[in-house]
């Protein structure tokens, strides 16, 4: 999956995970894993390379990495990020 | 100049041209002697009581010729939406009292008020909520029942609540017509974030600049008490198109609601002044006030910076100390004015 949404871009991030979307001036916390993500996204790495990115960096099995990448992936969708 | 629970522009408006010009000589205009900002440390240099704009024009404008006269000043920024109702007609006769004023046109004013916005919405393609406007009482009574409760009840200038009953809608809406008089408006209440765009239309359809906030706090009165600057392109298109739409010169309020049934945005009213946040750009070096005084005086201004999104102000009360010297001499000017209102609740400037 290719991202290039300019609401995805715009987002402020920093190191600890706060997330503000200057469009809509709502502000987040995403964990650690989802600052991986979310920052992935932002260059424009795919759903397959995160899921490759995390079972590199947090070990986890790559189905788990699978489910949980697809579900925030949903998420960022539903806040129309994506 | 009032910044308590129910804060005021002028006061906010008087910080801003004071960062800009540390000596500028600044005259305040009150209905109340304990509006706050009389008292403030960057306040005004002196202040006058007014008479309300119901006392009429040729009230109005002889309190501001004795004003002129006691300390002189040049320009004027009315900050009363019936202020500027009142003088958008007059500025001949103002500049016949040595009074420089820029003001919408009267009838740019009557086309953005409470009343007809819902067609001029319309014309323009801006979505607003569902709005009916009604002569009486009784009228509003039938929008209501056709609308179906909750609404919310508007008068021209100023006030809404929302009501659940056609009990609560006549006791709100007698208040109302009391207060401002007729029409009365029915609006249907949304969900969703509340924003705000404020801003300097040249008069000719262009912005001279504009700053875009999303509310953060709600204050049980329904006022900004923080809010956070945002950048979404469809609210600077949609005051881009107001502003040309309206040809609007001078100072402006928008309100939107971001819709949460379809995320659309949809206005809610226009304000044809500063709102009582106008300091807070200022203080991030985008001065709509001092901007403002520089077009009325040069026809031209300093470029105002596109504040960056994220940035945000929280309204914070603090104590401001007067002695009551301060109040007699306020109320010695204008007895029969200020007398009576010293115990009666704040609406203005």
């Amino acid at each position: 999956m290719e991202t290039d949404s300019t609401r995805l871009a715009d987002l402020m991030l920093n190191d600890r995970g706060f997330v503000f979307d200057p469009n809509t001036g709502e502000s987040y916390q995403v964990s650690a894993t989802g600052l991986t993500c979310l920052r992935g996204l932002q260059r424009g790495a795919t759903v397959n390379e995160l899921v490759a990115e995390l079972v590199a960096t947090c070990g986890v099995e790559p189905i788990t990495a699978r489910c949980d990448t697809d579900a925030f992936v949903w998420e960022l969708n539903q806040l129309g990020w994506l | 100049m009032h910044r308590g629970d129910n804060p005021q522009p002028g006061s906010s408006i008087v910080g801003a041209l004071r960062l800009a010009w540390p000596d500028a000589f600044i005259v305040g205009l009150v209905y109340n002697a304990f509006e706050s900002g009389i008292y403030a440390a960057d306040g005004p240099d002196v202040c006058h009581a007014m008479p309300y704009p119901t006392a009429g024009l040729a009230a109005y404008l002889t309190r501001l010729a004795e004003v002129k006269e006691a300390t002189p000043f040049d320009w004027f920024m009315p900050t009363f939406d019936a202020e500027i109702a009142l003088l958008a007609g007059a500025v001949g006769e103002l500049a016949g009292l040595g009074i420089g004023v820029v003001l919408p046109e009267p009838a740019t004013l009557t086309q953005c008020g409470k009343a007809r916005l819902p067609q001029v919405a319309a014309k323009w393609g801006v979505a607003i909520p569902d709005t009916a406007v009604a002569r009486d009482l009784s009228e509003a009574l039938e929008h209501a029942a056709l609308a179906g409760y909750p609404v919310f009840i508007k008068g021209p200038f100023y006030d809404a609540t929302l009501v659940r009953t056609p009990a609560a809608l006549a006791a709100a809406g007698a208040a109302i017509l009391a207060d401002w008089g007729p029409p009365l408006i029915v609006q249907e209440p949304l969900s969703g974030s509340e924003f705000n765009v404020m801003g300097l239309g040249d008069g000719t359809g262009g912005l001279l600049g504009h700053c875009a906030v999303r509310k953060l706090i709600i204050s049980d009165k329904g006022k900004g008490n923080g809010s956070v600057v945002v950048r979404d392109l469809r609210l600077d298109e949609i005051t881009r198109k107001v502003i040309a739409e309206t040809r609007w010169r001078g100072p402006f309020e928008l309100e939107f609601i971001r819709d949460q049934r379809d995320d659309a945005y949809r206005l809610i009213e226009i304000n044809p002044r500063f709102p009582a946040w106008a300091g807070f750009p200022a203080k991030l070096g985008a001065n709509f006030p001092a901007a403002w005084v520089e077009w009325m005086c040069c026809g031209t201004c300093r470029p105002l910076p596109t504040l960056p999104p994220g940035r945000f102000f929280l309204r914070h009360q603090i104590e401001v100390t007067g002695d009551m010297e301060q109040i007699a001499t306020l109320l010695e000017a204008l007895p029969e004015i200020t007398n009576q209102k010293l115990t009666t609740k704040s609406k203005a400037s």
